[in-house]
């Protein structure tokens, strides 16, 4: 189901007519709410009935004036990309010696060659996260991949190009989240 | 309190099996804090500022016990750490 509505009508500063538009669509699991600037063709008619008689009564200087021009940014996303936690592990064969340039997490471990599990300095709300790792050892040819992640912890599985479970001499893992 | 990172040895449940671990703790992070995170309220905890090798298994009787209050946390952290040796010694190293 979809609904329209005009919400303002503005004049920019050279004199170009714009009305906005909100429309709300709900497919039963979530409304969307759409924004849109269109310019007034005025000429040629075939606007939408609800802009025509926004239109009319702005035109009467019965609604509400323009106080800014439609030239105004749209404002952005409620929503934003944010580093929650990051970590980098310096490993010296099973010894875990350093939790470096750390924020967002408490404390790490080795759980198995190439198995290390970072918790979260407090657990998160839900696991709705992005997870990014990325391992060096000398030589290279080693690749890091996020084998599970929930809100108390995370884990991270080093192996060889073949598969085959390596430790790393460090290994930086980054957590991202839109909020 | 922002601490120096240290080894905290403690249980970890893994898959459903409770297993004496060695977390590194972050540097900069509150230990005394973080321990009411892993391991968690009531758990035992020993802290160290070194170990000297893979810790495999602990004696965590008369441990101290994660508390809810990071200063009682990180007075029990103290003591561990200026004397480390009784707590060492319940330590069984690979």
């Amino acid at each position: 189901m979809s609904t329209m509505a005009v919400d303002d009508i503005r004049i920019t500063d050279d004199g170009i007519v714009l009305w906005r538009e909100v429309t709300t669509e709900d497919n039963g699991a979530k409304t969307f709410h759409r924004v849109s600037l269109r310019p007034v063709d005025v000429g040629t008619g075939g606007l939408p009935s609800e802009v025509a008689a926004a239109y009319s009564t702005w035109l009467a200087g019965q609604g509400t004036p323009p106080t800014r021009t439609l030239n105004d940014p749209i404002p952005p996303s409620a929503l934003r990309a944010s580093i929650i936690a990051q970590a980098r592990l310096l490993v010296s064969g099973d010894d875990l010696q350093g939790v470096e340039t750390a924020a967002g997490f408490g404390a790490a471990m080795i759980l198995d060659t190439g198995v290390f599990w970072l918790f979260f300095t407090q657990p998160q709300p839900d696991d709705n996260f992005g997870a990014f790792a990325q391992a060096r050892r000398s030589g290279g040819g080693i690749r890091a991949d996020v084998t599970d992640a929930n809100t108390g912890y995370i884990e991270v599985t080093t192996t060889d190009m073949t598969g085959t479970p390596v430790t790393p001499v460090s290994l930086f893992v980054s957590i991202q989240r839109a909020q | 309190m922002a601490q120096n990172q240290m080894k905290i040895v403690c249980p970890i449940t893994i898959g459903g099996v409770e297993q004496t671990k060695t977390l590194t703790t972050a540097t900069g992070v509150d230990v005394g804090s973080f321990v009411k995170t892993k391991p968690g309220l009531g758990k035992p905890f020993l802290a160290f500022n070194t170990l000297p090798g893979t810790v495999t298994a602990a004696d965590f009787d008369g441990a101290p016990i994660v508390d809810a209050d990071a200063a009682v946390n990180n007075a029990a952290i103290t003591t561990m750490l200026a004397d480390p040796q009784p707590y060492l010694d319940r330590l069984t190293f690979a």
